[in-house]
């Protein structure tokens, strides 16, 4: 197991260097000149070539490719991102600034899609063929294939304009977490319950639930004490890759609730031609991303021992 | 938290949580809650950083400036009483506001002023619009303790309306910081302290106890009525558009003009609106693009567009009108643009098919003969823009009538920049808001046509150079509106831009709100006298 | 439903007719298809059956539903019912296409790298985790910012996004198929490496990816439907549903159907694919039934 483990972490290595190299090279092929970008304003007045160059040269821009990367790489090695251009301030900080309000919201809608997911999956497996089933299904396809940002909009309509019950945006207070949750724990309800139901179904037809009908054991009792707890083995191995879905959700539920947040900075980021913004958010996602993948890994090897990723 | 909230809710909150406690207690002390667009926040909330109209708007409650332009566009006392301008438009002498003290406590004098113009035009400050405002400045200096002079190198007309931008901070406060971290402590001496801003979300300001007005345009003198501002920046159009209407805010500033019936029958709210004075929403025409080079197509394109009928389709017919370089409401308007060019499709076919560009099997026109034009070659242009590509997509349905076609994009900011950098453009989104005729010579002086520069035209002649050298540079203000007029007339003569339409600001404020006041602009307004009913 | 969970479904594929007549039992899948077949149809018969051209101006904007025009008018005027019919046809080859630039290098590199193993594999394969160590949405994402917005760019960049997932299926498969008794059969009477990936392998890894393809066509709808929310995808007067519905939200309470319509499209051709990929699956392998 800890070979296992260790093997993993030194693959992740050359991954992370690759990744490096992709965002430092994507962001040098991206159009736009960024210390323009800084110094053009929306009201006039007039730059000179002479004060365009001083900035050049003050943003490291003029240094060769080879050299901008190298600072690049070392600077992140420990924990220096570099300075967004657009916002004038260590980007380590803006992201750990967003961090909070991003994790909050997946982890709510997390927990949304599971309220929201296991009972109906519940449901649907002891109900099995009924409407109650049918529905859980059909609702379960209308989750996964609905647009999130037209989603968030009718769930603004309805709470916040109709009923006056919600804020429509921001992030104070947990009243503002609500339909932004709720938006991603639709989206992705539907997935935990399908998941719950044949997961059910399944640990229904094992032999110990047969042998515990036999012994008579109350059908409900039988249920709490066995049927669920084996069911929701599958579902929460599968909760880390749903994180990464949710994480990925929140680009755009950010912007329909006006939430700070990752996502949100990143897209907004791409549009300013950002460079070290761009270049320290999507790495630190990555390697976020890649070590929640390897938790769930180490997770479903010491779950289930069978498995192992060798590659 | 303030006292008066738990006596008067006291046995009521102490059963509730702590969160909705904090959530709760904003409700009851007085709190101005304003809606503006996400798409306005500033990267820095320092106007002496930060390019932005917005970042100076806000500024403007946390900091009076040394000159107020008022309501009805003249400029009033502000932290400077007085002022005396040399004939020559190169001195300018400000007389300071006496007993006016930061909000850390430190006095305001002629001192602080040049503090602040050095750290303007300090490298350092890295200052993305306002030293290009401030302009040639040779020195500032401070001629007794209230007496300050700005010296110019050349006459500079716009120092006033400079002056009602640049924001006043405390010299100690700011000298104790750097520019990057001073825009999260900044320290004026306006009637709102800064609290704290949370980036993508809110900024939330405290009313300061000795505030003492430095404001010809309002009336506090003393703390502000309300006890907290939130501005929450809202990124979803629609619901910017909804939140006054829906009560979750006070104000809503720039709602979008389709917005706006939730506020006309409303007895709750109340809509104003006020225009912006600028170039309006124009699209300028690249010369250098052989296609564009025969004025005769210019011409025609202009006769192919009906504004009136865009803005119906569009806007309820809500937008403003801008028939020429400057926009229609413009203190330097010149009016022969509206008659110029009107409407008539059959005008522009005759015009089109004399600059050879023929009917061709398709929908679209193809060259016969035009210069640098390969014969057979479909007559189609690019149209980019920032926002509004609902304008180029009717004018592209209208455009489709005379046979040209326009393939409508819209571009993120820094593609444009790269565009136009590259000068690779055909009709391009070009606008600047100032009640002063001066961005005139930003955008159409030949000699500005550089990266970096405004003039992104291609259009070079001396004539209009000369008009418009004395629109920057001539120290009376009706000489440079009169230059400015004749200028205009150049440019519409030359058929070099094709006005569209101006953008409004609307303002939704509810009814509970009292003292709001517009500026003399669309991107400025007042709350210091605010209250909440 | 994982990436190894469809690679698992390789080593087990029943043979093709056994799998038809599960298809074909399989209700969802039926729904699926009626869905598929109408919006294709309607795609491919867009000229005849809309009542308008999709970009013109045929009355007065922001209409609602009526007699005249079933779904209303869209903010400026243009029949809504005409657009969403044409939509279709931008949005099914949006899917279809972000699928194939997906699909085409994905599954060459996957097989490259699971047939010829070693070094080759080592590379592809730390290219490949490089890759999905991205959200896929962010991948995507600065691809667009590098090559711009517009619909050809998002196929491009969607297509992109997909690569390492393709690459991972198809490496997958090939192992467990390289590991049956007859591809090393082929090997010892001496076909060659093209060859043997052509006949035996690629037929073998075939039954996972039409699913996962099948899968990600609506998914790739909806990830195009985002980023023209986000103002990066299809640009205007394109009649993409997810550009027509972003460019109604602001009127979404004044003029409810300019982005309810292609909403409601964009979500029943996304069921659609939803459907028939899971009735796919359920036919190519019983035992992972996930009904």
């Amino acid at each position: 197991m800890g070979g296992y483990i260790l093997g993993r972490i030194l693959q992740m290595i050359p991954v992370l260097f690759i990744v490096s190299l992709i965002v430092f090279a994507i962001m040098r092929i991206l159009p736009g000149d960024p210390a323009m970008l800084m110094l053009q304003g929306a009201e006039g007045g007039v730059i000179t070539p002479e004060r365009l160059d001083a900035l050049r040269e003050k943003m490291g821009l003029n240094d060769p490719i080879i050299v901008q990367y190298f600072n690049f790489l070392t600077g992140a090695l420990v924990g220096d991102l570099g300075e967004s251009i657009r916002f004038r301030e260590p980007v380590l900080d803006m992201i750990l600034d967003r961090l909070a309000p991003t994790m909050q919201l997946a982890f709510a809608g997390l927990v949304c899609s599971l309220i929201i997911g296991v009972p109906l999956g519940m449901i649907a497996a002891m109900r099995r063929g009924g409407w109650v089933d049918a529905f859980t299904m059909s609702f379960s396809y209308l989750g996964a294939s609905t647009p999130v940002f037209f989603l968030g909009l009718v769930l603004i309509s309805v709470f916040a304009f109709t009923l006056g019950m919600l804020p429509s945006a921001g992030s104070t207070g947990w009243r503002s977490l609500v339909m932004p949750a709720l938006t991603l724990g639709l989206i992705n309800a539907g997935l935990i319950a399908r998941l719950m139901r044949s997961s059910l179904l399944d640990v229904l037809g094992q032999d110990y639930m047969r042998t515990g009908r036999a012994k008579g054991l109350p059908p409900r009792l039988l249920m709490a004490r066995h049927g669920i707890k084996n069911a929701m083995i599958p579902v929460v191995t599968i909760l880390g890759l749903q994180f990464g879905n949710m994480l990925a959700g929140t680009v755009v539920t950010e912007t329909v609730f006006s939430r700070p947040g990752i996502g949100r900075m990143i897209v907004s980021s791409i549009l300013q031609k950002d460079y070290p913004l761009i270049q320290g958010a999507v790495l630190f996602l990555s390697v976020t991303y890649v070590t929640a993948n390897l938790i769930v890994d180490i997770l479903y090897a010491w779950l289930d021992p069978r498995i192992r990723y060798d590659r | 938290m303030r006292p008066r909230t738990l006596t008067a809710r006291g046995g009521m909150l102490l059963a509730v949580s702590a969160v909705a406690l904090v959530a709760a207690s904003p409700a009851f002390a007085q709190e101005l809650r304003l809606a503006v667009r996400a798409s306005i926040e500033p990267a820095n909330l320092d106007y002496q950083v930060d390019p932005y109209t917005s970042t100076m708007l806000i500024n403007t409650f946390m900091s009076d400036p040394l000159v107020i332009r008022a309501p009805d566009s003249s400029f009033v006392p502000g932290l400077a009483t007085s002022w005396e301008i040399s004939d020559d438009a190169k001195e300018f002498t400000l007389s300071l506001r006496e007993g006016i003290s930061f909000q850390d406590g430190t006095p305001f004098n002629a001192d602080a002023v040049v503090y602040n113009f050095n750290r303007i035009m300090d490298p350092e400050t890295g200052s993305a619009l306002l030293a290009n405002q401030v302009g040639p400045l040779e020195s500032v200096e401070a001629l007794d303790d209230m007496t300050v002079k700005f010296t110019y190198s050349e006459p500079w007309v716009t120092f006033l309306d400079m002056a009602t931008k640049a924001p006043i901070w405390s010299p100690t406060a700011a000298a104790a910081s750097t520019p990057q971290e001073f825009d999260k402590e900044l320290i004026g001496t306006g009637p709102f302290k800064l609290v704290e801003w949370v980036a993508n979300d809110h900024i939330l300001m405290e009313s300061w106890d000795d505030y003492k007005n430095a404001n010809a345009a309002v009336e506090l003198d003393g703390k502000a009525a309300v006890d907290t501002v939130r501005i929450q920046f809202i990124a979803e159009e629609g619901v910017h558009g909804s939140v006054v209407a829906s009560g979750e805010s006070d104000i809503a500033y720039q709602i979008p003009a389709l917005s706006t019936d939730q506020y006309t029958d409303n007895p709750d709210a109340e809509l104003l609106s006020i225009g912006q004075s600028g170039t309006g929403l124009q699209m300028i025409f690249n010369l250098r693009e052989p296609k564009l080079q025969d004025i005769r197509l210019r011409q025609a394109l202009l006769h192919a567009r009906d504004m009136g009928k865009v803005n119906d389709i569009l806007y309820d017919g809500l937008y403003g009108e801008a028939d020429g370089p400057l926009n229609n409401i413009h203190p330097c308007f010149w009016e022969g643009a509206s008659e110029m060019y009107p409407f008539d499709p059959e005008k522009a076919k005759a015009l089109l098919e004399e600059a050879g560009w023929v009917e061709g099997e398709g929908a679209l026109r193809v060259a016969k003969g035009v210069e640098g034009v390969p014969d057979g070659e479909r007559l189609e242009l690019g149209w980019s823009i920032l926002h509004h590509p609902e304008i180029g997509e009717v004018v592209q349905a209208q455009f489709l009538d005379v046979g040209v076609g326009i393939s409508v994009e819209k571009v993120p900011g820094p593609i444009q920049l790269e565009r136009v950098n590259a000068r690779d453009f055909e009709i391009m989104y070009e606008r600047l808001r100032s009640p002063d005729p001066k961005i005139l010579d930003d955008i159409w002086n030949s000699q500005y046509d550089y990266p970096g520069g405004w003039a992104w035209t291609g259009y070079v002649n001396e004539d209009l150079n000369t008009l418009l050298k004395e629109v920057a540079g001539n120290p009376n203000w009706d000489a440079r509106c009169e230059a400015a007029k004749s200028a205009q007339q150049h440019i519409m003569e030359n058929a070099l831009v094709l006005p569209t339409l101006s953008q409004p600001s609307y303002f939704a404020v509810s009814g509970k709100v009292d003292g709001f006041k517009l500026g003399a602009e669309g991107t400025h307004f007042f709350i210091h006298d605010v209250s909440i009913n | 439903m994982t990436v190894e969970a469809v690679a698992a479904l390789a080593q087990r594929r029943p043979p093709a007719r056994m799998a038809l007549r599960r298809f074909l039992r399989h209700r969802g899948a039926w729904v699926g298809m009626v869905l598929l077949v109408t919006w294709v149809g309607l795609a491919i018969f867009a000229d005849a059956v809309a009542p308008y051209a999709p970009n013109e101006l045929v009355a007065r904007a922001r209409q609602a539903p009526s007699a005249a025009h079933w779904l209303g008018t869209d903010q400026l005027g243009r029949d809504m019912l005409s657009r969403v019919i044409h939509g279709a046809r931008i949005s099914l080859v949006l899917g279809f296409v972000s699928v194939l630039f997906g699909m085409v290098p994905g599954v060459t590199l996957g097989l490259v790298a699971g047939y010829i193993g070693g070094r080759v594999d080592a590379v592809i394969s730390r290219i490949i985790d490089a890759m999905l160590a991205f959200p896929s949405i962010i991948l995507a994402l600065i691809i667009i910012a590098t090559l711009g917005p517009g619909i050809v760019n998002v196929m491009i960049a969607v297509g992109i996004a997909s690569v390492p997932e393709y690459a991972r299926l198809t490496r997958g498969s090939v192992l467990a198929a390289r590991a049956q008794p007859y591809v090393e059969a082929a090997w010892l009477v001496g076909n060659r490496a093209p060859r043997i990936m052509a006949r035996h392998v690629l037929p073998n890894t075939s039954g996972p990816l039409i699913v996962f393809a099948t899968l990600q066509v609506g998914s790739a709808i909806l990830v195009g439907a985002g980023l023209s929310f986000l103002g990066l995808g299809a640009q205007p007067p394109t009649a993409e549903w997810g550009l027509m519905s972003a460019e109604g939200r602001t009127l979404l309470r004044r003029a409810w159907w300019i982005a309810t319509f292609p909403g409601l499209a964009i979500l029943t051709v996304v069921i659609a694919f939803n459907l028939v990929g899971d009735g796919l699956r359920d036919a190519l392998d019983p035992r992972a039934r996930n009904p």
